[in-house]
């Protein structure tokens, strides 16, 4: 099943080029590239190609797949009938090769791996440091959350969570999409803020013998007053 | 410590994947340059021997560099109704700031020379994918028709830069044919491969903050 299945007008104006059908492909598929691109994945040949833990590398990623596959050519050599997910991920997998092998990486072997029939890829799990870090970060950002103004908690949710556009986030909460993109800035200044601050703060030693553990949480906590963010007017 | 607006996104949404913001810039990214390239004139063979640009370049500098020199004055932007020089299009806003820049509120002035075209049209793309339509302006409209507008080059209808608008970086399409075309037409020009019958003119728009007086 495609996005084009049934669906003939989309696949004319996605061959046209059609902003808003150009759109409406890349919101269908673009979590799945992005997870194949962030997990990584394993080839018949039982080969392994790592994911990208990198965010910014995985934007650029992200965007090549979709460049290349929006792109004039590829747009009018497509029947409309194969189905398009495959198309995309091959894609994705191509540079992330070649990207491997740029950069010297061997692709790394795993005897008996192959990709499951439906392409899922495998989880590629992040360092015991890069989780400890971001459970710290997540931690500490739920705390700074808490202490968010009703409707500024409900626009976390519409938009972050959710992953609502600014129109319809701004829809959803009757306000105007000048509104939302305030309160993001906003959002981020003041998260960005109470992070450094609450990292600056004395943390506890991990790992010194008093058998006291500090939690997940580590010294991100806002114990020491929590931040004024926003009034949600 | 990533403190990057992409890494508070993911916090706030709390996961650590391509956040709803990151999504959407990467697709205005694709959207624009796919834009770009379906925009661009073709481009020469490459059986076109490298060292043939360097020559070209410097049998273009010489003759150049001596009538900038004589006139003293930028020639790029030839007067209007001249004969046949490539179109080009100026914005310069009127508002409490200085020369060159442009903030909210301000009025935006458009100065064209169309060369042999007729009708200009003028659509800009917001930073945040939102299409600003300045020639025509209204849905019924058509681009404007220039045998009729004044001789100096500036269009007299001055665009307020409006709430609607947002500060940043705008991509702003300037549409020059021989006939005023409606949107649904300057809107396939700039999609699809450009004619003898148009050009299009794409310029960088950046608008600020609205000042304080």
């Amino acid at each position: 099943m495609t996005v084009f299945s049934g669906n003939r007008t989309l696949l004319e104006a996605f061959r046209r080029g059609e902003r808003a059908a150009l759109t409406a492909v890349y919101q269908v598929y673009v979590d799945d590239v992005a997870e194949l691109v962030r997990c990584g994945f394993t080839l018949d040949s039982h080969l392994r190609v790592r994911g990208v833990r990198a965010p910014d590398r995985q934007r650029d990623l992200v965007q090549e797949v979709f460049l290349r596959a929006l792109s004039a050519p590829a747009r009018t050599a497509f029947d409309g009938i194969s189905p398009y997910r495959p198309y995309l991920r091959r894609i994705a997998k191509n540079l992330m090769i070649d990207e491997a092998r740029k950069a010297g990486r061997q692709v790394e072997v795993e005897a008996g791996a192959e990709e499951s029939p439906g392409g899922g890829a495998d989880p590629e799990l992040p360092s015991p440091e890069e989780d400890l870090e971001w459970r710290r970060l997540r931690e500490a950002t739920r705390a700074y959350c808490s202490s968010l103004s009703d409707p500024l908690r409900r626009f976390v949710r519409v938009r972050f969570e959710e992953e609502q556009s600014q129109r319809d986030a701004a829809e959803a909460l009757q306000v105007t999409r000048r509104k939302v993109r305030t309160w993001e800035e906003e959002l981020r200044e003041g998260l960005r803020r109470y992070l450094v601050e609450t990292r600056a703060r004395p943390r506890p030693a991990l790992g010194n013998g008093s058998g006291r553990s500090p939690g997940p949480e580590g010294s991100y906590f806002p114990s020491a007053g929590r931040p004024k963010v926003g009034t949600g007017s | 410590m990533d403190l990057s607006d992409a890494k508070l996104d993911r916090l706030l949404a709390g996961k650590d994947r391509l956040s709803v913001g990151e999504k959407e810039e990467i697709l205005e990214n694709v959207l624009a340059q796919v834009a770009r390239t379906e925009s661009a004139p073709a481009r020469l063979p490459r059986t076109f021997p490298r060292w043939a640009f360097a020559a070209l370049a410097v049998l273009l500098a010489v003759p150049a560099a001596l009538l900038l020199r004589r006139d003293g004055r930028d020639r790029a932007f030839t007067a209007r109704g001249g004969s046949g020089g490539a179109p080009a299009v100026e914005t310069s806003c009127i508002g409490r700031g200085g020369p060159g820049t442009c903030a909210l509120g301000d009025k935006l002035v458009f100065k064209v020379a169309p060369g042999r075209f007729r009708a200009f049209a003028a659509v800009a793309l917001a930073p945040d994918g939102t299409t600003f339509w300045y020639f025509p302006n209204d849905a019924s409209a058509r681009s404007v028709d220039l045998s009729v507008s004044s001789r100096s080059g500036i269009l007299e209808q001055a665009l307020t830069l409006d709430a609607r608008h947002v500060s940043g970086d705008y991509v702003l399409y300037g549409v020059f044919s021989s006939d005023p075309l409606t949107r649904e037409q300057v809107r396939d020009a700039i999609r699809g491969p450009a004619g003898p019958q148009l050009v299009i003119v794409k310029r960088r728009l950046r608008i600020e903050e609205r000042r304080t007086p």
